[in-house]
């Protein structure tokens, strides 16, 4: 705009863009260091864990490793946890596609109150009814075992809102011609329907892996000894039973963090719009 | 002369053929599609929250109703008095919310600022640091609050050795009343902050780039442009954000429950100093299987909770520019 | 027998009726023609027949069998429908081969059946892409062939041709007429197009406001329109309507039109159709191909002073726009080029027997008895 101005600004520019890259390098390493961290931890020798200022040279000794597996059966743990996300992903899709598709596509007396009183369930805090939770799951025999840790996961009203609201988009002719060719409305669902909506089935199935691979508080509560025990409640065990063995505990945290890092690294992009449009609804 | 044709009785109104075609006749089918949902839902949703309010009028035994003793509004009376610890609760939830809603949002806008991109497209420093500062809001809360704890251990942690490095006193953290809650704090805002970052993210991108250009043009400065122009795009999403983050901040509880000795009788240490309601509530109910009890609070907090989010719409409407 | 019947047939939405009382037949092998303006009900009609839409009352029959409660896949028939409604996420070949798996064919059959309606089609070399990756014209084809692939006992065709360029639609158009030449196989097709119509149908049905209007071969459609609406609809630019008053001067047969007098010579079977049906008023119809106009009147031939509104060449033929009073517009085409200017006068005449003659009050036409 003035002279002065353009004369200034190239290298005013320059020291701000510098600054920036700087701060965004120290940002991200800031973030990433307890991660960091944790692995040195879990491969670090006796000495080179309590030390002031603290160790940050990996130095490659897998013993804690092997250990933290003969403290625990961590595979167990692993397969109750493998276990409990892929059968609640499995359901909340189930429950998601059927409900979704009968709110988008099906019209029938009652779909406005369905909508209505699946609304109001987003508005009951989790946190709220715990106590009665509970006791559903006592009442079920569902206490200390996997199925009462998917059961009251099994349905999501913002995995049913995601598909109604897919299976909205799809052009009317499609179920049309799919009529014509002779399908029946599951038909049209295992061939056309839920084949186009990957993009969403993705979506659910990530945001619900992330849900119940961090599961805690439940699991706690209703789960005893190692019959059905996920690896958070185990960790948490762990620390508490034994806190002063560092590596061992850094070994757990890597291994129950892997999964989460690897399907990061694989879908990050999606996971990462999939959680800005849960917070939109 | 000759008039006009007198026109025919005027047909009656038709629409194009295809309507948005009732595409099953079946009223059943309709229902038996939402009804799986609804099941669980109902199951552990729907008669969970009517549950919670009769429950909290026992004092409630597993066996059932029958089983139970009526104790009336007892458990609110209780609640609110002071012995129980229940009020406190609510004060160091107050002061964890109180300080995380607005720490997350400006660090998250501070961040989201830092990360938007400048350029039509992503560079790979943008990408990098905005995936470093997602991450751990998707990781499991009690395996990083582990780290946390090896962070804040006063002889050996990390936070420690930055304290010292500035020359600035070491800290008891986790075992001081003081400085326990704010280190759970530290743990959530690294945890979560992510997520605001996600939110303005998305808000940032909604600001018009000419209009920032014209008032850089017009000679205003940074400070200024950010709160004439760019603020006021982004109220509705900080309202949002205020929301979510409040009742994210109220219903936390691993982090809080692990970094506070969760493993030594239900967290919250020490002396109460990070007791927030959710711990209360957890304790209550599943360290002193005070169900019933338990169950009162619930009911306060449900209470809490809806009010906050009615209270925060309320406000939010009034100040929102752009919706 | 592929001969489908729609008997008494209405579809209302709501308050709202599409279709009312439609009875009509689509004789076996018949490439039958379901032709209207928007929103006049002949695509309900089609859907009707397809399964798509159930009737409010009435009957669909297919050859001898009451279909009218029976769901589109026990009804054997094809549909091609105006976007296509390709499956975006299949191959072509998955696209034609889908109807056939869900009912069960045997794998080697569905394999035959596909290959040979993508030979009939030239498809072969798409076989493995998806809709995206075709073009229009490609889309149409395939979702031709996904019709014809199961050998239904008809086609529904809903404007299948409406979504392709000019060019295209004017190649497609005869390869249909081929094919349906080839397969014989009965066709109901929906169109806005009156050169589709004409071109393609056995039997045009016209329809309005969801009535049946007339159903007749295309030249008879032209020739003889049943109806006002037909007259005008049919034709580009349609009939022109001259409201008229008619009587007696000095014993020779007049209509006044806009205040002229227009003298009929005494062979008109229509007019005296018209006259013996009583009444004084009528309107006239006269196609713009059979008026003349003329810069200064010919004597001897009776004929009607207008005015030049607008002239459009068109190169080989041009369009007269005329008014013979503020209130009566019509239009003349004429092979020759108009070298006179416009806005001035003009003198408009035609072979009275090429005039149609409606009631004026029930906009139908007055035939010869």
């Amino acid at each position: 705009m003035n002279m002065t101005h353009t004369t200034v600004r190239p290298s005013g520019r320059l020291v701000r863009r510098w600054g920036r890259f700087a701060l965004m390098a120290v940002v991200a390493a800031a973030f990433l260091l307890p991660f960091y961290w944790a692995l040195v931890l879990s491969v670090a020798t006796r000495a080179n864990v309590f030390t002031m200022p603290p160790d940050f040279v990996p130095s490659f000794d897998f013993i804690s490793w092997v250990r933290v597996f003969a403290i625990a059966p961590w595979g167990l743990y692993f397969l109750h946890s493998v276990i409990i996300t892929g059968a609640t992903i499995v359901a909340v899709l189930v429950t998601g596609v059927l409900a979704g598709y009968a709110l988008a596509e099906v019209p029938f007396r009652g779909r406005e109150v369905v909508m209505g009183v699946l609304l109001a369930a987003l508005m009951v805090p989790p946190e709220a009814i715990l106590i009665p939770n509970y006791v559903v799951a006592y009442h079920l025999h569902l206490l200390n075992s996997l199925a009462g840790q998917v059961v009251p996961f099994g349905a999501n009203v913002f995995a049913v809102f995601l598909f109604r609201q897919f299976f909205k988009t799809l052009p009317v002719e499609l179920w049309d011609a799919c009529r014509m060719d002779g399908a029946r409305w599951w038909q049209y669902l295992r061939h056309i329907a839920v084949p186009l909506a990957r993009p969403v089935v993705m979506t659910v199935t990530l945001l619900t892996f992330v849900a119940q691979w961090s599961q805690f508080q439940w699991p706690l509560i209703i789960t005893q000894g190692n019959g059905a025990r996920p690896v958070e409640v185990a960790l948490s065990y762990l620390q508490g039973f034994d806190g002063s063995h560092w590596r061992e505990l850094a070994a757990a945290s890597v291994l129950t963090l892997a999964p989460i890092f690897l399907v990061f690294l694989l879908t990050q992009r999606h996971l990462i719009s999939s959680v800005a449009g849960r917070a939109q609804i | 002369m000759v008039e006009t044709v007198p026109s025919q009785p005027s047909p009656p109104p038709v629409v194009r053929g295809p309507q948005p075609s009732p595409r099953r006749r079946s009223v059943s089918l309709g229902w038996a599609l939402v009804l799986p949902a609804l099941a669980f839902l109902a199951l552990f949703t729907y008669l969970p929250a009517v549950l919670v309010a009769a429950i909290s009028l026992f004092q409630w035994n597993l066996a059932g109703f029958g089983a139970s003793q009526w104790v009336g509004l007892h458990h609110y009376a209780q609640l609110f008095n002071p012995i129980s610890g229940f009020l406190q609760s609510l004060t160091v939830t107050a002061y964890y919310v109180g300080m995380m809603v607005p720490l997350s949002i400006a660090l998250g806008l501070g961040l989201a600022w830092l990360v938007k991109n400048r350029g039509p497209r992503l560079t790979a420093w943008e990408t990098f640091t905005r995936s470093a500062v997602f991450l751990p809001y998707i990781t499991p809360a009690i395996a990083t609050s582990i780290i946390w704890i090896f962070i804040f251990n006063p002889q050996f942690g990390l936070a420690n050795a930055v304290l010292t490095a500035l020359h600035l006193p070491a800290l008891g953290w986790l075992t001081s009343t003081t400085w326990a809650l704010p280190a759970v704090m530290i743990n959530n805002l690294w945890h979560n902050v992510g997520f605001m970052v996600i939110l303005f993210l998305a808000a940032l991108s909604n600001v018009p780039q000419d209009v920032v250009e014209a008032a850089w043009m017009d000679g205003a400065n940074g400070a200024v442009t950010f709160w004439h122009i760019i603020r006021p795009h982004l109220s509705p999403v900080m309202l949002l954000a205020v929301i979510l983050g409040t009742i994210q901040a109220m219903q936390t509880f691993g982090s809080i429950y692990q970094m506070t000795g969760g493993q030594f009788g239900g967290g919250g240490g020490p002396l109460n100093s990070t007791t927030t309601t959710a711990i209360y509530l957890y304790k209550s109910a599943f360290v002193y299987f005070h169900y019933g009890y338990g169950a009162a609070v619930g009911v306060v907090l449900f209470l809490v909770m809806l009010g906050v989010a009615l209270a925060q719409k309320q406000i939010g409407e009034r100040h929102t520019f752009y919706r | 027998m592929a001969q489908l019947e729609w008997d008494q047939v209405s579809k209302s939405f709501g308050p709202v009726v599409a279709v009312r009382e439609v009875s009509l037949i689509a004789r076996d092998r018949e490439f039958l023609v379901l032709l209207g303006p928007s929103g006049c009900g002949k695509t309900t009609t089609l859907r009707m027949a397809a399964g798509l839409e159930e009737p409010t009352s009435g009957r669909l029959l297919l050859g001898e069998r009451d279909v009218t409660h029976v769901e589109p896949r026990d009804r054997d028939l094809a549909m091609v429908f105006q976007n296509y409604a390709l499956y975006p996420h299949m191959t072509v070949y998955d696209n034609l081969a889908f109807g056939l798996k869900l009912r069960k064919t045997a794998p080697q059959d569905v394999r035959r059946a596909v290959e040979d309606t993508a030979a009939r089609l030239g498809l072969e070399s798409l076989l493995a892409r998806r809709p995206r990756e075709l073009s229009g014209g490609q889309r149409q084809r395939v979702a031709l062939g996904r019709a014809m692939v199961r050998h239904p006992q008809a086609f529904l065709m809903d404007e299948p041709l409406s979504n392709l360029d000019a060019t295209l639609r004017a190649e497609t158009r005869v390869q249909l007429k081929a094919l349906h030449n080839q397969l014989g196989t009965t066709i109901v097709y929906v169109t806005h197009d009156q050169t589709e119509a004409m071109t393609l149908a056995t039997r045009i049905v016209v329809m309005n406001a969801g009535v049946i209007q007339q159903v007749d071969t295309p030249e008879a459609i032209y020739d003889h329109p049943a109806t006002q609406f037909v007259a005008t609809f049919i034709g580009t630019p349609g009939m022109n309507m001259l409201p008229a008053l008619w009587g007696r001067v000095s014993g020779v047969l007049t209509a006044i039109i806009g205040g002229q007098r227009l003298p009929l010579p005494a062979d008109l079977p229509r007019m005296h159709a018209a006259a013996a049906a009583g009444g004084h008023a009528a309107t006239l119809g006269i196609r713009p191909e059979h008026l003349r106009v003329a810069a200064v009147p010919e004597t001897g031939t009776p004929s009607l002073k207008a005015r030049i509104r607008l002239v459009e060449p068109l190169g080989h033929e041009t369009l007269l726009h005329l008014e013979l009073d503020p209130d009566i517009a019509l239009v003349a085409r004429t092979p020759d080029r108009w070298t006179g200017g416009s806005n001035s006068p003009v003198w408009v005449s035609c072979d009275p027997h090429r005039l149609h003659v409606f009631d004026p009050v029930s906009q139908v036409a007055y035939e010869a008895v």
